[in-house]
């Protein structure tokens, strides 16, 4: 299939299902509200080993924000409740809390709830105080600039991450060119977060390896330097591949922002050089979630 | 769906026990409600005897024409919404668990007291012992907000627990007795004896006479403030302080009292 003269691969990509919660936070001016964002979402790619996925979801105006101050909504995605709890409130301890004129909300509602400042307000040490409007409730902690303000939780939710598709490309500069070209079309689209730096991965993975001690290894089928000793899916003219990793609170989400990015890199210059579209999947047997490319696409 | 409007058909000459509006929830439908059977004086009568009710939203309830001899309106109601238009008795939303009363009228004494949740907006004044302990409570009010756009009597709010409390008119004498926490919005004046053994909360209060016992705090600044406010004004619909030039005063730890009071500079 050919996509606006982009050629698109009979494949899917296999997603799993997670759990996800939104935070707000805010801070004086957009600075220092995207310094603690950064702080918060940093090692935070994979579940494999950061415990948690997240990424900065869009940027708040003063008049989206619960305490009408600029700020940016978080998304974070894990495999577990525990871990989502645990990340959840280390990261707004480590990284909210110490930012400068920071704030944390809850973003999201739902019927599960999970503690975001309930254990961090003990910070105060007895001086913190609490207040509660309508149903929720808000802990002031005294902190150096002043006082820190959270909201006592916030929610979780069903989710779903690794939603993803492969650029295939001639060489690593377009390919690269074409993955923040995608990138920066989905930068506003709410419910999606792209994880990893940037929002693209040069090392996608199997399932399994050589090595016993190791569950993922190097996807060498789609790694160009390996086309001539491994069982490669790669055709002669690519030489560089490169992924997007979608996490969506829906299947529709993701589905928009495949489609989305897919979009931009077929009306953009570059698509000349990108050999095809391809995705990331398992063999279809481990992701509950298959993103079906073509259909996507129709 | 229309509400349910409940007409008084003539002036009442006893007082009315309105508790049983609680019990709408669990009739559910408008031939039991108008069939309920209700003490009025010394007899027991069916609710149509004395009301011509109309509608069929049980959920909101309007009552026309109240008189200040109806007492217990809202009375441990969970999820109604009811509005009145007139004068009410004794004990309005009083041991109320959930829900909205909205009163275009006043209120005789114990409104709001042992209240446990929900809202309640007054358009009128209020009498004594308004958010005040219950009998049957060491606790006042446990959550929940209050709104009075008058001026509420002595031995108001006492033992606050939790919940926000906005008064614009004025306040009596004895308010805000052993207060624990919560939040107290006084725009007019205070009477005397105010904040006696009161141990936490916050006051935002216009008269000035109730800080001789506090501290004068510094000029930090309070993010909560410009959120609580915002958040305040979605819930009651009309902005409560405009200016937010406040100054801050905080309690003295060795008489125990760590409560907070912002002076509103008017």
């Amino acid at each position: 299939m050919r996509y606006n003269g982009l050629k698109i691969d009979n494949t899917f990509a296999e997603a799993f299902n997670m759990k996800a919660s939104r935070v707000i936070v805010t801070a004086d001016n957009f600075k220092w509200a995207k310094h603690a964002c950064d702080s918060f979402t940093g090692f935070a790619t994979s579940v494999i080993a950061c415990g948690v996925e997240a990424g900065i979801e869009k940027q708040l105006k003063k008049s989206e924000t619960p305490d009408g101050r600029p700020g940016y909504s978080i998304l974070l995605f894990s495999m577990s409740r525990t871990q989502l709890e645990k990340q959840l409130e280390t990261r707004v301890g480590q990284c909210i809390l110490t930012c400068p004129t920071t704030a944390i909300f809850s973003g999201i509602d739902g019927e599960d709830i999970i503690p975001l400042g309930k254990n961090i307000r003990y910070f105060g040490d007895g001086h913190q105080i609490s207040k509660k409007i309508g149903n929720k409730r808000f802990w002031r902690i005294p902190v150096m600039d002043g006082e820190f303000l959270c909201e006592e939780s916030t929610s979780r939710v069903s989710a779903i991450g690794g939603g993803n598709f492969l650029i295939l490309s001639k060489n690593r500069k377009s390919c690269l060119e074409a993955c923040e070209i995608a990138i920066k079309s989905i930068e506003h689209q709410p419910n999606v977060i792209t994880p990893f730096p940037g929002g693209v991965v040069r090392s996608g993975s199997k399932v399994g390896s050589k090595y016993k001690s190791l569950i993922a290894s190097t996807n060498d089928a789609f790694c160009p330097t390996l086309k001539s000793i491994t069982k490669s899916t790669l055709a002669h003219d690519v030489n560089c591949v490169m992924e997007i990793v979608i996490n969506g609170l829906s299947a529709a989400d993701i589905n928009i922002a495949i489609k989305k990015c897919i979009q931009s890199i077929s009306k953009s210059k570059i698509k000349k050089d990108i050999c095809s579209i391809s995705a990331g999947n398992y063999g279809g047997k481990l992701g509950q979630h298959h993103f079906k490319l073509r259909k996507i696409m129709k | 769906m229309r509400p349910l409007v409940l007409q008084l058909k003539h002036k009442l000459s006893y007082r009315l026990d309105m508790s049983f509006l609680s019990d709408f929830n669990k009739l559910k439908s408008l031939g039991k409600i108008k069939n309920k059977k209700i003490m009025y004086g010394s007899q027991e009568i069916i609710l149509k005897e004395l009301f011509n009710i109309s509608g069929s939203d049980i959920q909101n309830i309007v009552i026309k024409s109240a008189s200040n001899l109806m007492d217990n309106i809202g009375k441990n109601i969970e999820g109604l919404s009811i509005k009145i238009y007139g004068n009410v008795g004794y004990a309005f939303g009083a041991h109320m668990i959930n829900g909205k009363l909205t009163l275009h009228g006043n209120a005789l004494d114990y409104v709001a007291s042992g209240l446990r949740g929900g809202t309640i907006m007054i358009f009128g004044s209020v009498g004594n012992y308004f958010c005040a302990k219950p009998n049957t409570s060491n606790e006042g009010i446990n959550d929940g907000l209050v709104y009075v756009k008058g001026n509420v009597g002595d031995n108001s709010i006492q033992r606050m627990r939790r919940g926000v409390i906005v008064i614009e008119g004025n306040i009596g004498d004895y308010a805000c007795d052993e207060m624990i926490s919560g939040t107290v919005i006084i725009k007019g004046v205070i009477g005397n004896f105010f904040g006696k053994n009161i141990k936490r909360g916050t006051l935002f209060v216009k008269d000035k006479k109730i800080i001789k016992d506090y501290i004068r705090s510094n000029n930090a600044e309070y993010n909560f403030i410009n959120f609580y406010l915002k958040k305040l004004y979605e819930l009651i619909g009309r902005k409560i302080i405009k200016n937010n030039n406040l100054i801050r005063f905080y309690g003295n730890k060795d008489s125990n009292n760590v409560s907070e009071v912002f002076i509103i500079k008017s």
